[in-house]
Formats: structure tokens, sequence, C-alpha cells
């Protein structure tokens, strides 16, 4: 029983995924041994795309010990609800991905089966009625779901919105106070051990060497450790996903403060509203087969709702997964592991995940094959969990009246959504495989939302008497309209409790 | 065309269990069920058994069902099962598998990580003293849970051991008081349609039973049969001799299974009773699953959809979570399409995962020196079994994938009591002073302690609740 353990971890690249690492990984050094260093350069920018975030970044907050009115001031921070896609069914047609569940299951029975029924008997109530965080985004309130179970608030699930350049900037802080040690500066070259091809050091450009038993890749798109040094491989999915590039500009804030992402198809692609409380952050997401850049950028500033704060900013990129994200001594976080666009929020998950994985599966100097096998299979599950939702956003669709969508209503998708497809489709059934990101809730509002109706309902909801289930359903939505009443408007929310510095 | 009548062949615990579960399902809409019943042994779950155990799952499963548990108890001479004991798998004392949790985590790092590191420093820790099943099965001591958030029993979960006959002459009383009829005979033949579909099965008397989901419980030896994957190579179960012994009035809460040179014997206890299941290496049980145990219209069901490995007492809870996925995928029509294909994807996973498990009693025995198990554990498993038992042993981590019925406590369980160890720990167990994690230690086994000596006797229990 001879342990061996990592005696540096050098992580490559600051940026959101690089601080989140290294926030996460100080609490290593606590055996005296191992300790963390982190390699960046203030003359590279950072890409930050992901600003909207799901709910399990609370759990992340709170495994680092973070205060999350703390958090939010410095980050000029709010809260979301879910995100409104606007268009993605049909030009005119809107709907909520809300967080939380919709109602709670009777009996066995899955709540969406029971709303099924219920719209089979002629009785439609909008499913977005019976789902708090979607109730409370129509009336832009909020309020923090107080522990109590019995409550309704309970029933509020919510993540947040936020500058991710100053979430780094938060998250270096935290860092550096736990010992994490920064260095400035660029890297020339990557040294590797002649014997095994592992990475030994970090070459920087005015000669210093930054030695480590385990590396961190946090260097972007280009992979410089991952990809350029130990070639990786990379899965191109944009067959399925063709969108490739965006273009990003913030504008001025404007009232109300909504609590909730937007998300508006467009022609060619998408576009972005992320409500922070200084500005606005606003992209389009668009495939350049479709739509000149020019036109691109042009159709994102026409449609801003609020002074534009900048130029707009170009991104490309190829959506897809490096083949291995674990490979010799190098794991690769954020963008150089892969990139999915930011339609459901999923960047800054990608990232605490794999953190979660990595610490859970800590490799030692002799870094057996099982960890990073572990490692390497578990991250695959994830990232094709999350392509095939996003898959369904541009395969269900009634839009038609452009190039891009006729590609996307008509591609070929993975064998695993087709299964999904056709199991709600005959009855509205849903699985979740391998502890899988989203839930019953999540894939019935996109899907309901993107207009696949079940051709029936679950028989087993037969078993149900009608007129009990109908008044429960009444009263859930009287409770969810009362307790959004209740609730503060977010912007008051944030005033009383987590107001940013006047930028 | 819809499914208005639903044909169960096979009389069996595994048939009735299905006639049973799909008339409460069932109940209020206008669905028929009729059974085709035939008198011979009951070897519908796959091996021949006097007692079966329900883990806790299943004991979950049959309460959301409606059963009553004490009913249900009394019908089997049932006992609780807290757990598994093994002995004779290794040079050492007995192991136990315990249901439920190992101790209890220190933030995000679990209790077998932080004993992996006291060993680490030279400390002896058995985890069945930090796991309340275990202390609670040692003591002989029962209680169901407590529910509240203050109380260690809270935490406590547990199965039940019955009488394979008399569960099945329960749920058969059961179906019937459900309106489920029933028709004597052997099933001869199916008679299908253009496009394959059962139309009806014909029994040896020249009976005729239509419908239009047929439930094929008729065991391995099933005449319904599609093609068959053997595992034969995966187990050295060959021979399986059942038998129901008298015993004591004070059961045990929990079963024992011991290895020997050429084999091993698993005691169940029940009330006044022992069900006892011998298996050995040479014979011609086949092991193995069909390839695809939905098709078109007709559904196998426990040993006619595969047989396992009895080693770990699966098999009641396989058929018993296939009944459930059958019920939760429910077609409309009798081609069955995407129904079909999803069950087989999902109760292919939880069979894979069953001979997983069952191939790891095997691989990880430590009996030196007898042939039979010597040749067990050098046999070549599969991929994802020999994955899962190199990053226990390198880090202390499980790998798990869809579908298994045991969770990472149960696979923890599973090595301990095999005496698999890890050779490292994780890495976060360094970030807790080690007086920290010692007065953890001690603060768990007083309060378990305290708790198990507070409880009854197993036996008494059960007198109490017949009382």
């Amino acid at each position: 029983m001879t342990a061996e353990p990592i005696r540096n971890i050098v992580i490559a690249g600051g940026g959101t995924a690089g601080w989140m690492a290294a926030a996460a990984l100080s609490r290593l050094q606590a055996n005296g041994v191992t300790t963390v260093t982190l390699v960046e350069s203030e003359e590279i920018g950072i890409v930050g795309v992901g600003e909207a975030t799901i709910p399990p970044i609370k759990t992340f907050n709170a495994m680092l010990g973070i205060d999350e009115d703390e958090f939010l001031k410095a980050t000029q921070g709010s809260f979301k609800l879910g995100i409104e896609f606007v268009g993605w069914e049909r030009e005119g047609e809107a709907y909520f991905h809300p967080f939380g569940a919709y109602g709670t299951d009777i009996e066995g029975v899955k709540f969406h089966q029971i709303w099924l029924k219920l719209r089979a008997q002629g009785i439609p109530v909008p499913i977005s009625d019976l789902n708090l965080s979607a109730v409370a985004a129509r009336h832009n309130r909020f309020d923090r779901p107080n522990g109590d179970p019995r409550a309704v608030l309970s029933q509020l699930d919510y993540a947040f919105h936020f500058d991710a350049g100053l979430y780094a900037k938060f998250l270096r802080t935290y860092s550096e106070v736990r010992g994490v040690v920064r260095k400035e500066g660029k890297i020339a070259r990557v040294e590797q051990r002649a014997e095994d091809g592992f990475i030994a050091a970090l070459v920087m450009e005015d000669g210093r060497r930054i030695d480590g038993d385990l590396f961190i890749d946090c260097t972007g798109f280009r992979g410089l450790l991952i990809e350029e040094t130990l070639h990786a491989g990379y899965d191109d999915w944009s067959h399925w996903l063709p969108c490739n590039r965006a273009v990003a500009v913030p504008c001025a804030r404007t009232e109300p403060l909504l609590p909730h992402t937007r998300s508006i198809a467009r022609a060619a692609g998408w576009q972005w509203r992320i409500p922070l409380q200084h500005r606005t952050g606003n992209g389009h997401v668009y495939c350049s087969e479709f739509i000149s850049d020019d036109e691109a950028a042009a159709t994102l500033l026409t449609n801003l709702d609020g002074e534009a704060l900048a130029d707009p900013r170009p991104l490309r990129f190829t959506t897809g997964m490096r083949k291995r994200a674990w490979v010799k001594n190098c794991v690769a976080l954020g963008l150089a592991s892969g990139f999915m666009e930011p339609l459901e929020s999923t960047s800054i998950h990608l990232v605490q995940i794999g953190i979660s994985k990595l610490l859970a599966l800590f490799p030692d100097r002799r870094f057996a094959d099982h960890e990073r096998d572990e490692y390497n299979r578990l991250t695959a599950i994830q990232w094709a969990q999350i392509r095939d939702f996003l898959i369904l956003h541009y395969k269900q669709t009634a839009r038609d009246a452009s190039e891009f969508w006729r590609y996307c209503r008509s591609m070929a998708v993975p064998e695993t959504l087709t299964r999904k497809i056709d199991l709600f489709r005959s009855a509205g059934r849903l699985f979740r495989y391998d502890d899988e990101l989203f839930t019953d809730t999540n894939w019935t509002a996109v899907m309901i939302g993107q207009g696949l109706m079940p051709q029936r309902y679950d028989p087993l909801a037969d078993s149900l008497d009608d007129r009990q289930i109908r008044s429960l359903v009444g009263q859930m939505g009287e409770a969810f309209q009362r307790s959004a009443r209740q609730m503060p408007t977010h912007a008051d929310f944030i005033t009383r409790h987590c107001a940013g510095s006047q930028m | 065309m819809p499914i208005d009548r639903i044909v169960v062949a096979g009389g069996g615990i595994t048939g009735w269990l299905a006639a049973s579960m799909l008339a409460r399902a069932l109940d209020g809409g206008t669905t028929t069920i009729a059974m085709i019943e035939a008198g011979a042994p009951d070897d519908s779950l796959g091996v021949p058994t006097a007692a079966e155990t329900l883990s806790p799952r299943s004991v979950e499963r049959s309460a959301k069902a409606g059963y009553d548990e004490n009913a249900l108890i009394r019908a089997t001479r049932g006992t609780f099962a807290l757990g598994t004991a093994l002995s004779g798998w290794r040079v050492g004392p007995p192991g136990f598998i315990a249901y439920g949790p190992i101790g209890a985590p220190m933030g995000p790092v679990a209790f077998h990580q932080l004993a992996a590191r006291l060993r680490h420093e030279g400390a002896t820790v058995n985890l069945a003293n930090f796991t309340l099943a275990a202390l609670c099965a040692q003591a002989g001591r029962f209680t169901r849970p407590i529910a509240s958030d203050h109380s260690v029993l809270s935490t406590l979960e547990y199965g039940i051991n019955v009488e394979t006959a008399g569960y099945r002459d329960f749920l058969r009383a059961d179906a019937q008081s459900r309106g489920v009829t029933s028709v004597q005979g052997h099933v001869a033949s199916a008679e299908r349609n253009a496009s394959g579909l059962i139309d009806a099965l014909l029994t040896t008397y020249g009976e005729r039973v239509a419908g239009d989901l047929f439930i094929d419980a008729l065991g391995p030896t099933t005449p319904l049969s599609g093609a068959f994957e053997s595992w034969s190579d995966l187990s050295p179960c060959r021979t399986s001799q059942a038998a129901l012994h008298r015993a004591g009035e004070a059961p045990l809460p929990f079963a024992h299974v011991e290895a020997g040179p050429l084999g091993w014997r698993r005691s169940t206890p029940l009330q006044g009773a022992a069900g006892e299941l011998r298996v050995s290496s040479d014979g011609d049980t086949k092991i193995g699953r069909r390839t695809a145990p939905w098709q078109q219209n007709a559904v196998a069901l426990g040993g006619a959809a595969a047989v396992i490995d009895p080693v770990a007492g699966t098999q009641f809870d396989l058929a018993l979570s296939a009944i459930d996925r059958l019920i939760g995928l429910l077609p409309n029509d009798r081609a069955c399409a995407a129904e079909s294909v999803e069950y087989n994807r999902q109760t292919i996973e939880e069979l894979d995962g069953a001979r997983d498990a069952a191939i790891m009693f095997y691989k990880g025995n430590g009996r030196f020196g007898d042939p039979m198990w010597d040749t067990a554990r050098d046999m070549p498993v599969p991929e994802r079994v020999a994955h899962k038992i190199a990053l226990f042993k390198s880090c202390g981590r499980t790998a798990l994938y869809d579908g298994e019925m045991l969770d990472e406590a149960g696979w923890v369980g599973l090595f301990e009591a095999l005496g698999i160890r890890a050779r490292r720990y994780d890495a976060l167990a360094n970030g807790v002073e080690r007086s920290v994690i010692d007065a953890h230690f001690a603060r768990i086994r007083e309060v378990m302690l305290k708790a198990v000596a507070a409880l009854p006797a197993h036996g008494e229990y059960l007198r109490a609740m017949s009382a």
C-alpha cells in the first residue's frame, strides 16, 4: 500500500475553467505534499461564453463554501428560473423551460402523464402553470426556497446568470487565499518525458520551467496540452449541431430585470439574452454555411433591446468533444475538452462535473489506467446525453422558412435520441439513464414546447380518480399563483440581498 | 389493435406474480388476464428454490403495488433480512454484505474511504462494525426503520425472506380475487399470424387461449424460446438442489452462504423452517439469457428470460423488476415496437449487471488450493467486470453501470466481504485531521451500538407482529 501522492498540479490557463479547477483542487493541498499552480497570461483574453448556469452550480458553490450573496455581488449576478424559447417550435410561438419539477407524481403515476390525461379529457391547463419557477418567471419575481419541504416555495429551483470574467476573478481571490500560486506569462512550449510521453513541464516564454505531476489543460479551443501535445483527437458533432460561429455583444440593462434567459430562434441559428445587474449579455449563434458573418452581426445588433456597450466579438467553434479528455497525466477542462453551444447553459456545468469526476478518481503518481478509463467513460456518457438534448431543439421543430431549419428538421439524429422521441411520442414515456443531468421535467418541457405531443397517455393514469386529479391540479395551479404573487420582484430581491457595486 | 387480453403462460411464482401485479395495475380498466397453469415443479424463476429473498428495493416495489406486508409475511413464513453472511469464501472471519449505508460520510468523503485511510495508517477497521444492518444482524435483533431524522434507525433497510411455494399461493389467491381466470394445461405451441404475432397458445389438452399480449413464465425450458446467450463459462453453477428443512423458532435476520470445496450452499431462514439451496460444479444447468426477452407480442419473464447464477440471490428481484418495467411500458397495440426495444435494452442491462455481481463471488474468491475455486478465480471475465475490479483495487472507486441492482455501498460491501482491498484511498480523505476521523468513527459506533441494544430480538419482533 504505497501511495505516491501527486506533488504539483499545474493548471494551464486562467479563465472560468482554470479558476474553477484551482478553487476546487486547492483543498488537496491539505496532505502537505500537493501544491496547485495556475499559469495564465493577462494578454490572452478569456472566452467566457457560459454566463448562464443550471441549478447544480449551487452544489459547486456549496462544496467551496461560497456564500451565495457574496458571489452574486462580486459577479454582478442575477437569478435564473429557466429559459424562454421564442420561435423554436414555429415563428410566433414561445415556451418556457423551467427549473424544478412539474407538479408531483401521484401513486406512482408521473405528473406529466396526469397532465396528458386531463388534456385528453379536454381540460387544457398550460403546463407552465404547473411549475413554480415558470409561474414566478412570468411575473418577474423571485424568492429563495427557505428549506422547509412542506412549503409551496420549496418547489422553486434556480440557477444564476453572472459575468464569467468577474466569476474567474472571484475564484482567483478564493484560490490564492487558499494557497494556489498564480504565475503570469505565456507558455512557449510543453516538455514531455522521453520514456512515456507524459508532460514533464511547461516552459514559459521567459525561459522559466514549471514542473508538475498532473496537468490541467484549460487553454481553450486549441487544447495546447491535450491536443497540440498529446493528440487526444476530436469527435466532430457538427452534422448534428451545425452552428459553428457566434457573435457576442453586451448592451445596457433594461427594466424589468428578467429572472430568466431568453433564447430566440433566428433564420440560421439563435440569439441569447442573459440579464445581469450591470448589463445584458447577448449573442447570436449561427451556422456560417447559411449566413455571412456580417449578416449575423447585423441580425444581433438590430435585435438588441438596449444600447450596445461594445463592438461585437466573433467566436468560432466546432461542436464536439475530445475523444479522450484525460490522456497520460493531462486532464482537459472547459473549451479544451470540447464545445457545445450554450443553448441549455451547460458549459460551466461540464467544467464542474469534470472537476468532481477528477476529484473522485484523483490519481497518484503511478497514473493507473483504470482511473483514466473510468473518467473518459463517464465523460463520454455525460457529453452524449447533453448533446442529444440539444439536438432535440433543432430536430423537433415546425420551422421551415429557411434552409438552415429545413436541414435540421430532416437530419439523421443519434439512435439514443430517436428512441427517446419514439417512446415519448407513443405514450409520453421517459427514462433516465446513467444519472442523466436532464430529468423528466426538462425533457417534457422541451419535447412538448417543440410540438412533440404524445399520441396517448400512459394507461396507468386510468387507475387514478378523475375528479381527484382535476381538483389536485386546480389547487396546485392556484397555490403556485399565490406563492408567486407573494414573492418580491427579481430586481427588489437583488437590491435587498446581493446588489453589486455600480459600474 | 389494442391490448384487451393478456395471457400469462406458466403457473409458477413468476407467472402468478405477473398476473397479480398486472391485475393490480390495470384495476378499473377493461383488460382481461388469463393464466395457463400446469402443475409442474416450479422452475419459473430459473433455478428452483425453497426460499427466496426480496431485497429492500423489492420490498418497496411490493408495497408500492399495494400488497400488505404483514399478510405477505404470514402467508410465506416470512422473516426479515438485513443482509447476507458469507463464510468459507476466503481464509479469515466470515464477511457480511449488509443492506443500507456503511457508516456515514464526512462531507464529500465516503466512509469506506476514511476507513481506507485509517487502514493505510496501520489501524484495523472492520466496516461491518460501523454498519447498522450488520450490527443488528450480529445481535439477532430487528425493527422496521423509524421515520425520524434524529434516529440512526431511520437509515436501516431490510428485505424479506419468503417460502417460495407459500408466496406463489399468496400471489395466486390475490390474482384470482382480482378476476384473473385460469386454464389447466401445458403449453404445446403458439399460433402465429402472417407477421409472426402470436394469436393464441394451444395447450396439450387441445385448448386454444387467444390473446393480444403473452407473458411467457414457463421457465428455462419454454417452448416459446428465442435465441439464447450462454454464460456457462462465467459460472461454475451446474447442479442445484433445493430443500425445506424444519428449524427453530428463533430465525436469524439474514441468509448465510457458505462455500465448500465443491460448491456452496445458501441457507435462508423462515419462521420454523429454513430454505436450503446447494450448488455444485458438475451437472448441466444452463446459465445465460435470451438475446431479446420481449419479441413482438410475447414477453419472457423469470427463467424463460434468463437463468442467473443464484449465488447473489437475485432471481426473484430480477423477475419483479422486469414485471414492474413491463407495467411501465404497457403497449397500446400488438406490435409493441417502441416499447419492446426499450424494455429489452433496460432488461438486458439489468440482467448483465446481475451476471456481473454473481461473477464477482467466484472471481474474487479466496479459496486457494480447491480446483473448482482456483479455476473460477482464473476465469476470463467480461471487460466491465475486469474494469470494476481493477478500478476498485487501484483507488477504492466503483464503476457503476446502468441497471445494476447494487449501488456503491452494495459493491463496497461485497468487495469488503471478499477481502478485496484498494491500494489507495480518496485524496480528499487527507483533508480531515486524523483525530476528527477517529472521533467520527467512535461516535458512529457508539450511536449504533446504543440503538441496537434497545431493539427486540428478531424472533420476538415477528411474534409480536402475528399476535
